[in-house]
């Protein structure tokens, strides 16, 4: 698949076209992992014949996996799921070809792992110490981006299922039950972050697999509801320097200035 | 989220370790059952070994304060880091705990 430079709205710097992104793959990986891999315009290969170019890790959730797949020069770790790459999203791929970092586990990884912290060490690694001043800010945003994106995204906790003293046994125990359904533990939670070469900024993304929402509507709302619901969100909004949805809400971008 | 109970009389030490988010829930309910037979103590819940803390840890802190209440007990928060401090006043958590550095 062919990337083309496209002028970018967001200020962000342009990609170069036909970048080439290899998938490493430790355990030469199972079925129609080629096939998979060449639909999304990516070439395997084993760990250390990797040649050229950016390099995504994919393999098991294990954590010293992961780690090694945020870590330069590679440029993040995909999960393989019982179906392979399935479900990957492109968008995740063209931040990785723009030299973006990626994450991309599915919700039951993300949520055993520790995947804030993992996805803070790697974007502390990567960003000079100028720029480093808004991590902080990252760190409350993005846990809450992915608290939201695994309980009311993928698993589908309704937002009135919230966490209080009524609630609690009933939360957990849909949180147990969505968190043992194989469709919805198998939906993607991927991350991405953007370092312009030029601004500023630090844009983030987390995008979910679930029923979408409208974040516009939820912003708009947020004033006079904040104790009750989109608590996370109204964080969000406070703190990050731009926040808008993509996707029908399944994808909330976030920039960092 | 791992956590560690002592009783120290007239208070009841909780060290609690990792990070207090929305896949703390099951840890969380051990923490207060192992709590449930405390009555009329000073909880403090010792947050120096938090990493972070979201949206979904503070409603936890809200029912165990909610929980404790109902048996006598209060609870104070120890020792955050200064990220989980923020957090807490950016939430105004802080208007509704003891908070101790």
């Amino acid at each position: 698949m062919a990337v083309t430079a496209l002028p970018d709205p967001q200020g962000i710097a342009p990609c170069q076209p036909d970048q080439p992104l290899t998938l490493v793959v430790a355990d030469g990986g199972a079925g129609d992992l080629v096939g998979q891999a060449a639909r999304h315009g990516m070439c395997l290969a084993m760990p250390g014949e990797q040649r050229g170019g950016g390099f995504l890790s994919a393999g098991e959730a294990v954590e010293t996996q992961i780690i090694r797949g945020l870590s330069s020069p590679g440029v993040g770790f995909v999960e393989l799921s019982s179906r392979g790459l399935a479900d990957l999203g492109a968008e995740s791929l063209q931040v990785a070809r723009q030299g973006g970092l990626v994450l991309s586990l599915t919700t039951r990884a993300a949520f055993s792992h520790n995947t804030l912290g993992l996805m803070m060490n790697a974007l502390r690694e990567r960003l000079p110490p100028s720029k480093q001043d808004c991590l902080d800010l990252v760190e409350i945003c993005l846990g809450e981006a992915i608290s939201n994106a695994v309980m009311h995204g993928n698993l589908e906790v309704p937002g009135f299922l919230r966490v209080d003293v009524k609630g609690f046994a009933r939360f957990r125990q849909v949180m147990q039950e969505r968190l043992q359904d194989a469709v919805l533990a198998e939906r993607r939670i991927e991350i991405t972050a953007r370092f312009p070469a030029t601004e500023n900024s630090l844009v983030i993304a987390v995008s979910d697999q679930g029923k979408g929402f409208d974040l516009e509507s939820h912003l708009g709302k947020m004033v006079d509801a904040e104790a009750k619901s989109g608590r996370g969100l109204a964080l969000i909004a406070q703190l990050c320097a731009g926040l808008h949805g993509e996707d029908e809400g399944r994808r909330l971008v976030m920039t960092f200035s | 989220m791992q956590f560690r109970v002592k009783d120290e009389g007239a208070s009841v030490h909780v060290s609690l370790e990792g990070q207090l988010n929305f896949a703390a829930n099951e840890d969380f309910q051990g923490l207060l059952s192992q709590l449930g037979d405390k009555k009329n103590k000073k909880i403090v819940l010792d947050m120096g070994g938090l990493s972070h803390i979201d949206s979904v840890g503070l409603g936890l802190l809200y029912i165990a304060r909610e929980d404790m209440a109902e048996a006598g007990s209060t609870i104070v928060l120890a020792n955050p880091r200064d990220n989980v401090l923020r957090m807490l006043q950016l939430t105004e958590a802080h208007k509704t705990f003891e908070i101790q550095r």
